[in-house]
């Protein structure tokens, strides 16, 4: 993580002016940014926040002292107010074909913007301002400059900017709240439920710098648990260790009976690392809780499968279309050599103990949810959450907080009224965020035209016992 | 140990938020032979030793409870020595500070320690605080109050006016967090101060002025992405609300009646009234009146208007 420079298998983000994407460094591999097809071998080896430039089919490094003005000349002159300014096709005399032979021939885009300029009719008759905002949409459309940025929670919030839905219309200041509010730090034991694609699971672990242990409940539906923004991290191993998942129907058979003995025996310490594998197997879930209930759970395969795929899609829906399949044929070579090499006893082996290791895992993510370890307790997801609140909060500690995010209000509403009755909850606070950008220029300060409407609700309180009768 | 990490029992040293009612907490320290005095009566500190966070406690008057302090319930409780930041606009700035464990950090000024608290619980135990106060008596404060949270080990105290005296630091700190009355002022002396891979900057200033200034400044100094933001917490108050269904006829023959529009148990928001006596015209009128009831989330009609604009701003590799 401490690495400066991008290496290989690295999840980098890119970063321009209304746009964040991220993708993943890998040699012979294009990505398309902005409509531009960039293949990222040459990005590999540069520093974390260098900037660069697209042109004429390549990527070029802008040096940091030219990294900041991008200045074009060309507005001396100014007009006082556009009472002159008519709306005509013959106000630009480069054509549509002027321009494109123009890139054709490898014309530099600054120098594109210069030729507009100088074939505008009424850029000299424009306000100052207006020949800014002229100026800023033509860089935007014949300049491509990103920077080449290391994913952090408030970048990779950005990539969603645009389709919010897929993190459950959070904003950046609802998450920023919610990281609050949990008291999520260093060593933290937090207990989350998410279906943000792993946004929340991400942005908890990176607040735990490596020590503690984070766990998710995995409700019992048929939806594919998506967690890829977890990669986008480059999450070292040791982070990753921290990370534990929990079938959430197992919590009732914590609630029944007594956590047996050799779950004890088996401390905390004891626990192997490394097994960030996501996916689990019926069989563990079972052998782990009690036989006569059956956990409906997927089987191994196809949740590795559903992940897999899923991630594929996200990471690689920019590849361009034959490099996939080459990407693609690649895969397969190595399956089928590994194949080979392996022989089918070997492979079982190591099969058994990536099970033993997963049962193990659940293990520990069991002892601490039975002994009441949890530090903070989170809900971010698509799920109605009272009654998933109502199962989770008989494993919390008093006095430790609890964030419950909906993109609704309603849901909440009925949270608020459960945890006022019972009594079992104090601070209960149920809100919302006003959020507004403001454009701050000479002259020209104010909120920015558009703005969202909704960051979804938060409701957060202390846990607490009931007042004896 | 109480704000560094998080604990089930009351020991001697604690510091405890009394939780006494909904805006009504106050910090305690857990000495020994001490009692407190709460509009419930008095309290024995020797009474909480032992028990578990979040326990009510018996009263004459009434039950309270004993919270664990987080720097969210600090930050309501707080004794105020200057105007506070409160948590809608700290959440925003250790978020957009990129904080975490390991991040250092440079704040000015100290003012309560509201921020500071939450950033210190952000970045501890692998990486620092260095807060800056031109006011001696605050700075002596604060201080104080981190030794007493066990926070002493992780942050520096500097009693210092960096607008005229600037930060003193060379490429030290991943963030910069400027709370002062001219923050352009300082913010050449921030560009020094953050390491030479980058950094993040922001100011909080309540006018907007301020923030043009700011801006113009960080411009001048090679800062980019830079944003200005607003954010302000709308708080809800749930209430049993009830509205009145009003007679849309004269109330003769087959009426709108809410029970024609929900018939029977599928809507239970609607209750109708008890139909008693049917015998006097009144009555039947009365009983067509039935009441519409729900939960509703009402927004708090008197809400913080402004607090102050927050600026921030990136510096790449210098």
């Amino acid at each position: 993580m401490s690495n400066s420079v991008v290496s290989e298998g690295d999840y980098v983000v890119f970063k321009r002016d209304g746009a964040t994407r991220v993708f993943q460094m890998k040699k012979n591999r294009q990505v398309f940014f902005e409509k531009a097809k960039l293949s990222v071998d040459e990005l590999i080896g540069q520093p974390f926040g260098s900037t660069f430039e697209f042109e004429r089919g390549k990527i070029i490094k802008v040096e940091s002292s030219r990294a900041t003005e991008l200045q074009i000349g060309g507005a001396e002159v100014t007009g006082a107010d556009n009472r002159n300014l008519l709306d005509a096709d013959s106000n630009q005399k480069m054509s549509l074909d002027d321009i494109m032979k123009m890139k054709e021939d490898g014309v530099r885009g600054e120098k594109i913007i210069e030729v507009l300029i100088e074939n505008s009719e009424t850029f000299k008759t424009k306000t100052q301002f207006s020949q800014a905002k002229y100026l800023k949409k033509k860089k935007q459309k014949h300049i491509l400059r990103f920077k080449l940025l290391r994913p952090t929670t408030r970048l990779v919030v950005e990539i969603f900017s645009k389709e919010p839905n897929k993190i459950c219309n959070m904003r950046p200041d609802t998450l920023s709240q919610l990281l609050s509010y949990s008291n999520v730090r260093w060593g933290s034991h937090v207990g989350v439920v998410e279906t943000c694609q792993g946004l929340v699971l991400a942005a908890l672990l990176e607040r735990m710098g490596g020590q503690g242990k984070l766990i998710h409940f995995i409700p019992n539906t048929n939806d594919t648990m998506c967690r890829q923004v977890m990669d986008y991290f480059n999450f070292p191993k040791d982070h990753l260790s921290n990370f534990y998942y929990l079938p959430i129907t197992a919590l009732s058979n914590l609630q029944e009976t007594e956590v047996k003995r050799q779950t004890q025996e088996l401390g905390l310490d004891s626990l192997i690392p490394a097994t960030t594998d996501e996916d689990f197997s019926d069989s563990n879930v079972k052998q782990e809780c009690k036989p006569n209930q059956s956990l409906e759970l997927p089987a191994d395969e196809e949740v590795l499968e559903g992940e897999h795929q899923s991630l594929k899609e996200l990471t690689d829906t920019k590849l361009v279309g034959d490099e996939k399949k080459n990407g693609a044929d690649v895969e397969m070579l190595d399956s089928t050599v590994s194949q080979a090499l392996n022989t089918k006893r070997e492979m079982e082996a190591a099969r058994d103990i990536k099970r033993q290791q997963r049962a193990e895992r659940l293990k520990v993510a069991s002892m601490i949810i039975k002994e009441k370890k949890l530090d903070s307790l989170v809900i971010a997801c698509k799920y109605n959450p009272t009654p998933i609140l109502m199962k989770l909060l008989d494993f919390v500690p008093p006095s430790r907080p609890v964030v419950v995010y909906c993109q609704f209000i309603e849901p909440l509403v009925e949270c608020y009224s459960v945890i006022k009755e019972k009594q079992i909850g104090l601070q209960l606070k149920l809100s919302e965020t006003w959020f507004r950008e403001y454009q701050v220029l000479p002259q020209q300060t104010r909120p920015s035209i558009n703005m969202s409407g909704t960051g979804g609700y938060l409701l957060t309180f202390m846990t607490t016992q009931p007042c004896p009768p | 140990m109480s704000f560094k990490e998080t604990k089930d029992k009351i020991e001697y040293g604690d510091t405890v938020i009394l939780h006494i009612g909904y805006n009504n907490m106050i910090p305690l320290i857990i000495k020994k032979g001490e009692t407190h005095q709460t509009k419930f009566g008095a309290v024995k500190h020797d009474a909480m030793v032992g028990m578990t966070y979040g326990t009510r406690v018996q009263c004459p008057k009434g039950w309270i409870c004993t919270l664990h302090p987080t720097p969210e319930l600090w930050t309501l409780c707080l004794p105020h020595r200057t105007q506070i930041l409160y948590s809608t606009d700290i959440s925003m700035i250790i978020y957009q500070l990129d904080l975490k464990p390991g991040s250092v950090v440079a704040e000015a000024g100290t003012g309560s320690g509201s921020l500071s608290h939450a950033m210190l619980r952000t970045v501890l135990p692998t990486g620092r605080l260095l807060t800056f106060e031109f006011h001696k008596e605050r700075s002596e404060k604060a201080l104080e109050e981190f030794t007493q949270h066990q926070l002493k080990e992780f942050v520096t105290v500097t009693h210092r006016d960096v607008c005229g005296e600037g930060f003193q630091l060379n490429n030290e700190v991943d963030a910069v967090f400027l709370d002062l009355p001219k923050p352009w002022e300082c913010i050449k002396s921030a560009k020094d101060a953050i390491k030479k891979e980058g950094g993040r900057l922001c100011t909080f200033s309540p006018c907007i002025e301020q923030v043009q200034r700011s801006c113009d400044e960080l411009v001048k100094n090679g800062f980019t992405d830079i944003t200005t933001v607003e954010c302000l917490a709308r708080n809800f108050n749930i209430q049993k609300a009830k509205l009145q269904n009003i007679n849309l006829d004269d109330g003769a023959g087959d009426t709108f009646s809410i029970e024609n529009e929900n018939s029977g148990e599928s809507n239970p928001k609607v209750m109708k009234m008890e139909n008693t006596n049917l015998d006097s015209k009144q009555d039947k009128k009365r009983d067509n009146n039935s009441i519409h009831c729900f939960s509703a989330a009402v927004p708090v009609i008197g809400m913080q208007g402004h607090t102050g604009f927050l600026t921030f701003a990136s510096i790449y590799s210098q």
